[in-house]
This record gives C-alpha cells, sequence and structure tokens, in this order.
C-alpha cells in the first residue's frame, strides 16, 4: 500500500510540475500551452543524449535539457503567439500549439529515433524498504523536489519584484504597461520558467516512462487535467489537482485494468470542467478583487 | 449606387458561370474518373471523399459553430467500430449497422454539447482531446469486442445481400459526400446557417436575437457528428480493416488541417482542403515522419498567414458574388414608413415595463439597489446618471445578461425576471448596446435578417430541403430587412460588412435591427454615443417616429439635449439607487441631480 | 512659458474606422488643462495615444519638443508621463503598498522609492492607515486617490487623468478635485479628461471640447464654461 502511495504521489508530483507550468503562462497570458508535453519530452530526450549516449554527468544532462527547453520555448512564443496578435480574441493559438506539437514530436522522432531508451534512476536506483513496501529514494526525491519548486515559486510571486510584476500583467497587461512594466518581456519570463520546469520535470519523469518520442503523449493530457482540477494559474490548486490525479489513478489501479486508468483521469477532467470550472478549490479564491462585472 | 449595384448584377452574372462551369468540370472528372485512373487511385480518391465528409463535418462545428475540437477522431472511430462490429459479429445488415453508428456518433457528440453548456473556447478543445483519448482507450482495452491495438477485420460490404466492387465503393461515398455537402450549403444558406454565425461571433447579441444559444450548438455539434458517424461506418465496410492508429490525434489535426486549408467557415473550403491534404503527401513518397511535420508547420504558418484559407481568400477578391440585390429587385416607388414596425398589441396594463425592487451585488459591491421604476406604455422614458451609476448593469439585469440578486421585472404584467435571454427576446424586449453588438461574419442586410427572425422563422428540415416555406419566409425577411435599411438611411450599404461602417453608422445599424424585431419595448443603451451632431439630430428625428408607432422606448444616454428634449419620463440614478424621477422639466430644476449628476459649482 | 506637450493633427483608426480625425492641441508646463467631450468623443482614445498603449495613424505628439508618438508606454513612463486610467486599475490583489511599489516600477534607487513612499503616505494618510490590505477591498475615492498616489511614485512631468470622478460621491469628487488644483505652482504639469466638466473647468486654466473625434472649441477654462453650446451639451444646464 505505502508503495502504490509513494508511485501515486511522485506521478502526481510530475503532473503538479505540468500543471504548474501550464499555470505560469496562463496566468500571465490566458492561454493553455498544448505543446507543454513535447517540451517536456524534448527536455528529457536533450538530457537522455547527454546521459545516456555521451555519457555526460547528470547535471550537465539537466542543464542542456533546461537550454534547450528556454530555446524552444522562446521559439513557440515567437512563431506561434507573437504574430496572432490579442490572444484573447484570436483563438487560434490552440491551433498553432497544437501544431508546433505536432512538429516537435515528429522532428523528436527524426532526430532521437523511434527507441524506447532506458533512463537511469536518481541515487542508481536505491530504494528504501519500510515494512514490506519498498520505496525508492528517486521517487521520495521527485516529490520533495516538486514541492521545492513550488513554493519556491509562490514565493517569488508574493515576495519580489518580478512577482509583483507578473501579478500585475496577470490581472491586466494594459495596466501593467502603464506602470512602466514591459509586459512582452513579464511573459518571456514566464515562458522560461515554465521551460525550466517543462526540462525539470521530463527528467524526473523518464525513467518511469522510459526516453522517447512518444514518451509524453500519454501523460500529456494529465497535465491540463491537473491544472483544471486544481484551478487554472493556481501554484496551490496545480499540487491539489497533480496529487490528487496520481493518487487517484493509482488506486484505481488496484480494480480496473491499466489501460483503462487513462480513461478515467481524462473523465474525471471533463466532469471538473463541466461541474467545477473554476477547479476543486472553487473560482473564488483567484477571482477575489477582480471585477466580477463585464460591462455589455 | 444604381450604377453600382447594376454592375454588381452584371459581375454576379458572369461570375456564377465561371462557378458553374468550374463545378461541371470538377464533377465531370469525379463521376468518370474509375475509368481511367487505375485501381490505385481510386481507393485513393475514395479516402479523399472521406476525407471530404470528415472535413465538411467538422467545418459545421467549427466554422459555423465556433469550437475548435479534437473529437473528429473519436467520432469517426465510433461510426467505424460500432457499424464494423455491428456487421461482422452480430451479422446485421450494412444500411441498419450504419445507420445505428451513426447515431451513436451522434450521441457521444453530446458530451461536449453538454459541457458547452458549461464552459466554452478552449475548455471545450480541452474536454474534445480528453474524449477522443478516452474512446481510444476503450477501444485498446476492450480487445475482446474490438480486436485491440491489432485491428478489427470486416466483413465484406454487402448492401440487400449485392456485394460492393470497388468502382461502386467508390460511387456510393461519393454520392455521400456530395448530399453533405449539399446539406452543408442548404444549412448555411438559411437562417440557421446565420444563426450559428451570430452565436460564434457573440453568444450575447445571439440570444438577445432569440437563438436559445445552447440548443442550437447542439444541433450544430449534432450534424457535425453524425457526418463523422456515416464518415466512419463507410470506412469500416470500404477498408474491411479498422484499426486504432486510423482514429487518433493525427487524424483529428489533419481534419483540422483540411478545413484550416481550404477555408474554415466557406462551403467549398473544406473539400478543396481536403483534396489537398490528402494529395500532399504523393509529393515526398508518403514518408510518414515528414507527412506530420509538414501538417503541423502548415497548421502554424496558415492560421497566420491565410487565416481564412484558399476559399475565403478567394472569395474576398469576388465579393460582388455574395451581394444581395434584393434590394434592386424591390420597386422603388413604394411608401415605406415606421408605421409598420407599430406594435399593435395594445392589451395588457398601462405600463409596458414594471420594475420592483431590483438589486444586484458583486460580492460586498452594490451595483444596483432596490431599484423601482415604470415605463409607460407609448412613452419614452429615459435612464439617466453619471458614468457608473449602474444603468447598464439595470439593463442587463432586465433583460437577462445578468441575474438580480433580488427584485422583479414585469414586461406588460408577465414577470421576465429568472427567464432566459431569448424568452425575454421573444417576450417582446429588444435592445442595443454601449459598445456595438453585430455580427462580423454577416453582410449589414445579414445582421438586419437576425432581427426578423423573432417574428417568421422556420424549422431545421426546412433548411435542410430548402422548402418552399423557407424560400416565402426568407424573401419576407430580407425585404422587410432592406426596407428597414432604406428607412434609416443604410440601404445602399446593405451588403457592406458592418466593420467597414463609421462608428454612427454601426450604431444606426443596429437599431435598425432592433426595430426590425418589432418590439413592444426597445431599450437603447447610449445609442448617441460616437454619433456625430448630424446623426445625433437625425437620431432623434428617428426615436420621436417609433413612438409614433407605439413602440414604448427605454433609453440610457448622456446626451442632454436629447435626453430633455425627447423624453417623457426621466429617471435618474447614481451609485445604483433612484434619486429622481419626473417629467424632463422638473428633472432639470432637480437640486439633487444637479449635485450627483451635473456636479455642482462650488463658488 | 514653453510647450510641454504639441499634438498636431492626430488621427486615429480602429482598423478601417477613423475615430479621431486630425485634433491638434498643446499644454503649456505647469497647466491644468481639460479636455471635454461624451462618451465616444475619443477622449479615452487620445490619452492611450499619449501614453503609448495604442498607436496613432498619423500626425505627430511633440513632448519637450521630440516625437513621442512610436515609443512605448514605459519609456514614457521614465520621460515622465503618467496616466491615471479611467476606472482607477487599482491592482485589487496587490496591497496598497505593492500597488505604490508597482507604480515606482521604473525606479532603481531603493531609497528613493522608500522617502517617495512615505512622502505619499504623508500627503493620503488614508493610505498609510490601509497599507497591508489589498487594493480590491479600498472605497471608490480611496481607490482614486491610491491611484493618483501611484502614478506620482515617480515624480512625473505630465500628469494624465482620465475621468476621475467616474463613480465617486460628489464630495468625493470634491476632494480630488481640490487635490489636482493643489498641484499647481509644483511644477507638475496636468491634462484632465472629464465628461460632465464643472468641477474640472474650475481647477483647470484652459479647456478643449472634443466631439466625434474632432476639437470642436478650445479657450480659457472660464470661456468654454461660458459657451452655450457648451452648457448645453456637456454641463446639463437645461
Amino acid at each position: 500500500m505505502l508503495q502504490t502511495l509513494a508511485f501515486g504521489l511522485s506521478i502526481g508530483a510530475i503532473y503538479a510540475l505540468m500543471a504548474l507550468a501550464i499555470g505560469m503562462i496562463y496566468s500571465t497570458t490566458r492561454i493553455l500551452n498544448f505543446c507543454h508535453a513535447s517540451i517536456i519530452m524534448v527536455g528529457a530526450m536533450t538530457a537522455y543524449w547527454c546521459i545516456g549516449v555521451y555519457h555526460l554527468p547528470y547535471w550537465v544532462g539537466v542543464l542542456a535539457a533546461i537550454i534547450v527547453n528556454t530555446i524552444i520555448n522562446f521559439i513557440i512564443y515567437y512563431t506561434c503567439l507573437k504574430g496572432l496578435g490579442d490572444l484573447l480574441s484570436n483563438v487560434n493559438w490552440i491551433i498553432t500549439l497544437f501544431g508546433m506539437s505536432v512538429v516537435l514530436n515528429n522532428v523528436a522522432r527524426m532526430v532521437f529515433g523511434a527507441n524506447q531508451n532506458p533512463f537511469p534512476y536518481l541515487f542508481n536506483g536505491a530504494s528504501i524498504t519500510v515494512g514490506d513496501a519498498t520505496v525508492l529514494w528517486h521517487e521520495i526525491f521527485t516529490i520533495v523536489f516538486a514541492v521545492v519548486i513550488g513554493v519556491t515559486y509562490q514565493q517569488i510571486c508574493q515576495k519580489t519584484k518580478f512577482g509583483r510584476a507578473l501579478r500585475a500583467v496577470s490581472f491586466k497587461p494594459q495596466t501593467a504597461k502603464l506602470m512602466g512594466i514591459s509586459s512582452n518581456l513579464i511573459i518571456q519570463l514566464c515562458f522560461m520558467l515554465a521551460a525550466v520546469v517543462a526540462a525539470i520535470g521530463g527528467v524526473l519523469i523518464a525513467p518511469t516512462t522510459f526516453a522517447s518520442f512518444s514518451m509524453t503523449t500519454t501523460i500529456g493530457l494529465k497535465g491540463y487535467a491537473a491544472a483544471l482540477i486544481g484551478g487554472l494559474g493556481d501554484t496551490k490548486g496545480a499540487f491539489v489537482g497533480g496529487f490528487l490525479l496520481g493518487l487517484i489513478e493509482c488506486i484505481i489501479t488496484l480494480f480496473i485494468p491499466a489501460g483503462l486508468k487513462d480513461a478515467v483521469s481524462f473523465v474525471l477532467m471533463i466532469l471538473v470542467i463541466i461541474f467545477l470550472p473554476g477547479g476543486v478549490l472553487s473560482a473564488k479564491i483567484f477571482t477575489h478583487g477582480r471585477s466580477a462585472t463585464e460591462k455589455v | 449606387m444604381q450604377k453600382s449595384s447594376r454592375t454588381a448584377e452584371a459581375l454576379q452574372k458572369k461570375y456564377k458561370v465561371g462557378l458553374y462551369a468550374i463545378w461541371g468540370i470538377v464533377l465531370a472528372f469525379f463521376l468518370t474518373a474509375p475509368m481511367f485512373i487505375g485501381k490505385y487511385y481510386v481507393g485513393f480518391v475514395t479516402l479523399m471523399f472521406l476525407y471530404c465528409i470528415l472535413a465538411i463535418g467538422y467545418n459545421i462545428a467549427s466554422g459555423f459553430c465556433g469550437v475548435t475540437t479534437f473529437a473528429t477522431g473519436a467520432l469517426y472511430a465510433c461510426g467505424a467500430y460500432v457499424s464494423g462490429i455491428l456487421i461482422t459479429t452480430y451479422n446485421v445488415p450494412f444500411l441498419a449497422a450504419a445507420l445505428i453508428a451513426t447515431l451513436a456518433a451522434g450521441l457521444l457528440s453530446f458530451v461536449i454539447s453538454l459541457s458547452a453548456y458549461k464552459v466554452s473556447g478552449t475548455y471545450l478543445t480541452l474536454v474534445s482531446y480528453g474524449l477522443l483519448e478516452i474512446v481510444t482507450r476503450i477501444i485498446v482495452e476492450g480487445y475482446a469486442i474490438t480486436g485491440g491495438s491489432s485491428g478489427f477485420h470486416v466483413a465484406k460490404w454487402q448492401i440487400f445481400g449485392l456485394t460492393i466492387s470497388r468502382n461502386a465503393k467508390y460511387y456510393i461515398i461519393l454520392a455521400v459526400m456530395l448530399g453533405c455537402f449539399i446539406l452543408q450549403s442548404n444549412i448555411r444558406k438559411s437562417q440557421w446557417g446565420r444563426d450559428f454565425l451570430t452565436l460564434k461571433d457573440d453568444g450575447i447579441a445571439a440570444s438577445m436575437l432569440g437563438i436559445n444559444v445552447s440548443k442550437t450548438r447542439t444541433i450544430g455539434f449534432l450534424i457535425s457528428a453524425l457526418m463523422a458517424g456515416v464518415a466512419g461506418a463507410l470506412y469500416a465496410s470500404y477498408a474491411n480493416f479498422i484499426a486504432p492508429e486510423s482514429f487518433n490525434f493525427n487524424c483529428s489535426v489533419m481534419i483540422l488541417l483540411m478545413v484550416i486549408t481550404g477555408g474554415s467557415g466557406t462551403l467549398s473550403g473544406p473539400i478543396l482542403g481536403a483534396a489537398i491534404i490528402h494529395f500532399l503527401p504523393q509529393l515526398f513518397n508518403d514518408n510518414a515522419d515528414l507527412k506530420q511535420l509538414i501538417y503541423g508547420a502548415m497548421l502554424i504558418i496558415l492560421v497566420q498567414v491565410m487565416p481564412k484559407g484558399i476559399i475565403g481568400y478567394v472569395k474576398a477578391r469576388f465579393a460582388e458574388l455574395e451581394y444581395n440585390l434584393i434590394g434592386e429587385k424591390m420597386s422603388g416607388d413604394k411608401e415605406i414608413d415606421f408605421a409598420k414596425y407599430g406594435n399593435h398589441d395594445q392589451d395588457g396594463p398601462e405600463d409596458i415595463l414594471v420594475v420592483e425592487g431590483l438589486t444586484r451585488q458583486y460580492g460586498g459591491l452594490t451595483a444596483v439597489g432596490d431599484l423601482s421604476f415604470k415605463v409607460k406604455k407609448g412613452s419614452i422614458h429615459a435612464l439617466i446618471g453619471p458614468n457608473g451609476a449602474g444603468k447598464t448593469t439595470t439593463v442587463n439585469n432586465m433583460t437577462g445578461i445578468d441575474m438580480p440578486t433580488s427584485g422583479k421585472v414585469y414586461l406588460n404584467g408577465t414577470l421576465i425576471t429568472g427567464k432566459k435571454s431569448h424568452e425575454i427576446a421573444h417576450l417582446g424586449i429588444s435592445r442595443t448596446y454601449q459598445h456595438v453588438r453585430l455580427i462580423k461574419s454577416l453582410s449589414v442586410l445579414d445582421n438586419v435578417v437576425m432581427g426578423t427572425r423573432l417574428a417568421r422563422s422556420y424549422g431545421l428540415f426546412d433548411a435542410i430541403f430548402h422548402s418552399k416555406k423557407l424560400k416565402k419566409i426568407d424573401r419576407e425577411n430580407y425585404m422587410e430587412a432592406q426596407e428597414c435599411l432604406e428607412l434609416i438611411g443604410l440601404g445602399d450599404k446593405a451588403n457592406e460588412m458592418p466593420q467597414n461602417l463609421s462608428s454612427g453608422q454601426q450604431k444606426l445599424l443596429e437599431i435598425c435591427r432592433a426595430l426590425v424585431v418589432k418590439p413592444k419595448l426597445l431599450i437603447l443603451d447610449e445609442p448617441c454615443a460616437g454619433l456625430t451632431e448630424s446623426e445625433t439630430e437625425q437620431f432623434s428625428v428617428i426615436m420621436k417616429k417609433i413612438k409614433e408607432t407605439g413602440i414604448s422606448i427605454l433609453f440610457i444616454e448622456h446626451h442632454m439635449s436629447i435626453v430633455m428634449g425627447v423624453s417623457d419620463m426621466i429617471t435618474v440614478i447614481d451609485h445604483g439607487v433612484k434619486i429622481a424621477e419626473g417629467v424632463p422639466k422638473d428633472i432639470a430644476e432637480n437640486p439633487v441631480v444637479r449635485k450627483a449628476y451635473l456636479g455642482e459649482r462650488s463658488v | 512659458m514653453a510647450r510641454l506637450l504639441e499634438v498636431q493633427d492626430m488621427r486615429f483608426a480602429y482598423g478601417k474606422t477613423e475615430v479621431i480625425h486630425g485634433i491638434s492641441f498643446y499644454i503649456e508646463e505647469g497647466e491644468i488643462v481639460t479636455l471635454i467631450g461624451a462618451n465616444g468623443a475619443g477622449k479615452s482614445t487620445t490619452l492611450n495615444a499619449l501614453s503609448g498603449l495604442q498607436r496613432i495613424a498619423s500626425g505627430s505628439i511633440l513632448y519637450q519638443g521630440h516625437d513621442i508618438s512610436k515609443e512605448s508606454p514605459q519609456s514614457l513612463v521614465k520621460k515622465g508621463i503618467r496616466l491615471v486610467p479611467e476606472g482607477r486599475q487599482i491592482f485589487p490583489a496587490h496591497t496598497v503598498e505593492e500597488n505604490l511599489l508597482l507604480g515606482a516600477y521604473t525606479e532603481k534607487s531603493k531609497d528613493a522609492i522608500r522617502d517617495r513612499m512615505e512622502s505619499m503616505f504623508n500627503q493620503f494618510p488614508r493610505l498609510r492607515e490601509r497599507r497591508k490590505q489589498f487594493g480590491g477591498t479600498l472605497s471608490g475615492g480611496e481607490q482614486q486617490m491610491l491611484a493618483i498616489a501611484r502614478a506620482l511614485m515617480t515624480e512625473p512631468t505630465l500628469l494624465m487623468l482620465d475621468e476621475p470622478s467616474l463613480g465617486l460621491a460628489p464630495i468625493i469628487v470634491d476632494e480630488v478635485m481640490q487635490l489636482l488644483a493643489s498641484f499647481k505652482g509644483t511644477g507638475l504639469t496636468v491634462l484632465l479628461v472629464e465628461q460632465m466638466a464643472n468641477q474640472a473647468l474650475e481647477i483647470s486654466d484652459r479647456a478643449y471640447v472634443l466631439e466625434t473625434g474632432n476639437m470642436v472649441m478650445d479657450g480659457t477654462s472660464a470661456e468654454v464654461a461660458g459657451d452655450p453650446r457648451v452648457i448645453e451639451a456637456y454641463l446639463g444646464n437645461v
């Protein structure tokens, strides 16, 4: 049971990191980054090449993944979003971002091949035995590290000048501009942060899914599911949604075929979208203070 | 104007000849193609026809109803698997199986329709994506029935015991495709098509024009899903083998790309797009990696460079082709006046509108507090107050766009609080908006025709079969819309797009659209904002003429001269509370009003 | 006095629809100028163009002798042009203090920020009391004070206010107007946009009247306030 719990929480932590990165971009631009799953894959594959193929140290792989992801996120920003103008009125970003995810997946398949490559666990796969349960240190680290990232991001948002500016852009880019804030710069920094989080998430999930061009096709949509279940753009919500989803999936596999567990997650996502569009933490928390009336 | 439209008529005739010629050649080619293009290409083109059906269906959901969905693959799979399994495992005859499969796909579309009741836009895209993944998982996991990931062999295609040959498959699928195309075209050219585009552009304007947004959108998705279901059933029997890969995310992306390439929202765009995208991989020997890569890149580039697709781009060059020349066909000497918009139903109480204790709070903030007033039948009633006093909020709470926290509103004695906007519209309120809400996808004339739908409309079957009833009603509606445009001085702008009008003309157009509804109560929200002085004068004349017809008017306005000039009664509100009420003379002299509203001169 | 701002033949269009048809006006250093007009006359559009939020179609905007019509809002803030937007636009989920810090976003020196915050708190004691409260919880009048204080955090040269009286009780409007009048002689130049202009005209030196994108009148405030057309259309003297 403990083993299932640890695995569920570690998968949940990955979902939470995905939801967090999706939320970072959503909060300033009001768009859902539909190629986030592909970015995670690119990060993991880059790290795999460094670590698995060229036998470079682990940290070099992670650093390379972060750099490659940052570059790709900037490319996405300039090729898919910049040209569309106001993203609230021009929803074609849905199409360009999905298009980009198709491009990234196929470039990855052409560059890295279609193999499922084993990826090393952290701490050489060492584990700890509690009772009859064996828990990998990698899983424990994943959970702790994800929470650390979440708390750090929350602190950055609340305490720093960048955080204040980020929240200002999130409220209204126009008003933020009147303060002398470059909304564009803040948005690009958010894309960069999201890229870093994606790289870390990719490296942490790769041992479980194996490193391949299709490693995120299954878990890809889960990030959005976690983000929506927790409430879009909400840091705490991302973690609530992520852990909840991870746990539910692990528990439910005890009762139904493993292949259907993904279907259950998506059913859950659809139900939350329909019945609690603001996420399980209820929308009130972050609509607080925002003008509730839309002038007609 | 006479000259330009005569040219338009001549151009239209010329273009139409060209258009018919193109269609004739294309149709003749595909009708005779199986005789000379060889076995491989017969199959190739048949598959293209299937994609055409899918693309047409997708166009109805996306181009008409405005939702980017990835459910196409799921609906297609549903049609294919239900039909394939029924035929092979349960020996159901093809026609029955195809019918059941199509209905099953239709049923599946309700998942998205139900979500559309609650959420919109991106959320719907995610729901559809989720649906696609769920359907794929079920197919893979239900291998006992579906054959799982290794696929499913479907029995030979037979209809009434006759085995269908390759060429017969080709013609059957071509026929179904043409049927879908005609269906799409008939819907688009009917009131239903205009309804779809209206709700896509502006849900609030749509519901105030009497469109039940949720119901109409559900029907749009349903038609779209039925087409995908038919395509699936045909595919299963055509290919004799179905596997999950044929219906995955890439399939949905491809259909999306077809519609984008050809032109989303256009009629022939999906077909052209399907042809191009289906043929494209032939140029690089069907290399699977390269194919997907190019599809993805095309999506990114096309929506930014050519958002209206090839057909949309071409159509802009031949705009005259779509001109509605009803203005020409009408006899010019016919006397038109405002009287015909009069609402002669004078039963009911003396007050057309009664507002009792209307309150609207947002969180702790009271936007409107315990507001009560009455509008006398046949009068012009002004609602004034400083910016931010709660005037627009009041009107929104009367028209079902917003729900009041408490209080009651009666229209002609009927309680309308709690009713939906489209129901209130049917009861006899029409309105304009502070910031115009015109439908960008429709011409000026079509915008006004949207107002006539409340008085006269028809069912979906009339639209699909282009019935006599439709022709009669559409003719009457267009005549009336054109008349109203002439009356208000926009007759020569009928075929312009609304966004190309000046802001004053846009305001007048919106009033025109509200007037053809023949409402009991006309609500105008700042009709003079953005009007030039001469337009304002023209407007005050129009307002008095409307009053003569017996229509009651409630209007919000800042332009004092017009408020004092035309109103029978004025209600002044400030901070959501009524501070004065009376005839213009009393209001002008009321010290409370002067202080709150006009700003007091502190000596 | 030198002209701080000079707008020449400015045109503005949304897509194909031109909404400002070539207007010209100027503001001298230290003046308070009011721009009057009904809803939809193009007042907010003019302010948005002056603050760099929207690009004009043609014409020029000279500020201290240089054309600023193509500059970004950020660089205009640094040059001393601040706009207090319509509806105040306080950041509702930021505290009062954070709102002020955001106002000083372009200021690098921490000491300067601290000093100015202190002087703002001295000028607006209510804000000091509420420094830890969220902006969204303030009353309308307090929000307006905060919006002005926020704009003053960078010690601007030209302060522009878009309908500061919007939705405020008359007594609060008086307070705001008195505050603006008190800027006279401090070197601050004020451009005030109002729809209902009685009080605005009382504190300002000169005024312009904008009507559906055309400048139809200008003069000293007294002249404009005394013009029968203005009285009829905007002051509501019926």
